[in-house]
């Protein structure tokens, strides 16, 4: 089916299409409500590879996660809420703004209060967008993704404000995190430099000593003082 | 009133063969409002292309893919990584049973996978959170109504990635 010396328009077309193969059902499409309407395009190039089967149901899809339409009607899509649509989205706006000013303060100051006003800015923001992304792809297969998505966020909100209050706190939380080796010989921080050489190449190296904690009862004790190396090297000698 | 005017054109189309009219099937509710008339007209249609085994047209696979739009998309992408990995955190510490010291003790004490492991993850959420960051950027200029034509376009997305490469390096060195 594919022609030869066909004009450039057609050829480009045909470049950009990567696959595109109809199969047809028996049914003749005359038959149809809505007229004729003739879907032979002998212009299209005819790759094998087949993306969309004929028979869309030849895995079988339960009716209940076809897509759906709807909400079809004003009502249906007004729904119950205390503001405009627009309203809304100015405040997520207002939030999302806040949230420039907001993350490079967090990396400055830490503490209770820096821990609520960054937990609950990034909660919110999460969720309403999660929300707007579920109403894009997952909605029309499966509505009440909704009542699930805000009961994982409740629980999710809980152990927040839980670890915020009975716990360390995020931002003292993600600052520890982000001090862990990544490689596990090297420390961010130096404890003890020594310079030696490699392999008699006459390469200077620093080599850093490891401290692992070598307890919970210790690492609590760490994360009480803070990981700062001079707590670290009072400490070095009993731990290693 | 947009049925009605198929109906008759069909008429004129089908010249004699009226097998849709003893189909059977007649609007749901008779005296509605045009909402709910339209609302039946798009359920009639769906229903018709499940039962003919319609195949969907291709879209995603075929369109091709320029910057701007990979650059939307993987805003969105980002933007999701960060969220699950914000609500996994407490998830684990609800329902996983020790504090913040026991977990931090439990990945000082792992060996190198788990390092390595610890900085693959670390750089996924810096670079997820740095793109976010000057991708929404870059959105709210778009929200105040500047940089539409076509050239800002592309260079703001060229800027944002840069900015995105350079605050994930600082990020990551912290």
């Amino acid at each position: 089916m594919h022609r030869q010396g066909t004009s450039t328009r057609q050829s480009r077309r045909q470049r950009r299409v990567v696959s595109m193969t109809f199969t047809f059902t028996e049914k003749r499409r005359e038959d149809g409500i809505f007229g004729t309407f003739s879907l032979s395009r002998s212009s299209v190039p005819s790759k094998t590879i087949c993306l969309t089967p004929a028979a869309a149901s030849s895995i079988p899809v339960p009716e209940y996660f076809r897509a759906r339409r709807g909400p079809y009607t004003p009502e249906e899509k007004q729904g119950k809420h205390m503001m405009f649509a627009s309203t809304h989205w100015k405040v997520e706006r207002v939030l999302a703004v806040s949230m420039i000013a907001i993350m490079p303060s967090a990396f400055f100051f830490q503490g209770p209060v820096m821990d609520f006003v960054f937990t609950t800015s990034i909660f919110m923001h999460a969720f309403w967008a999660f929300d707007h992304v579920m109403s894009d792809y997952v909605q029309k297969f499966f509505p009440p993704v909704h009542k699930i998505w805000y009961l994982i966020s409740i629980v999710a909100f809980a152990g927040l404000m839980n670890f915020n209050y009975n716990d360390v706190g995020v931002t003292t939380a993600i600052a520890m995190l982000w001090k862990l080796p990544i490689t596990n010989a090297v420390k961010i921080f130096p404890l003890k430099e020594t310079r030696g050489k490699v392999g008699g190449t006459g390469v200077t190296v620093f080599y850093r000593r490891r401290l692992v904690a070598k307890s919970e009862a210790q690492a609590r004790q760490c994360s009480i003082e803070g990981d700062s190396w001079q707590s670290q090297r009072h400490r070095r000698d009993s731990v290693l | 009133m947009a049925v009605c005017f198929r109906i008759s054109s069909c008429g004129k189309l089908l010249a004699g063969s009226k097998q849709w009219m003893q189909a059977g099937w007649v609007p749901a509710v008779m005296g509605s409002t045009s909402a709910q008339k339209t609302a039946n007209q798009m359920d009639r249609y769906w229903k018709k292309n499940r039962q003919l085994n319609r195949p969907l047209s291709p879209h995603l696979s075929i369109y091709k893919y320029d910057v701007p739009m990979v650059l939307s998309i993987s805003n969105r992408i980002t933007a999701s990584a960060v969220t699950i990995a914000f609500y996994l955190g407490p998830l684990v510490y609800l329902f996983g049973g020790k504090d913040f010291a026991g977990y931090y003790a439990m990945m000082q004490s792992w060996g190198p996978l788990g390092h390595t492991l610890i900085g693959t993850t670390k750089f996924s959420l810096a670079f997820c959170f740095s793109y976010h960051f000057c991708a929404s950027i870059r959105h709210f200029i778009w929200d105040i109504g500047q940089g539409y034509a076509k050239p800002q376009v592309y260079q703001s997305g060229y800027a944002m990635l840069v900015v995105t490469l350079l605050m994930t390096a600082g990020l990551m060195y912290l």
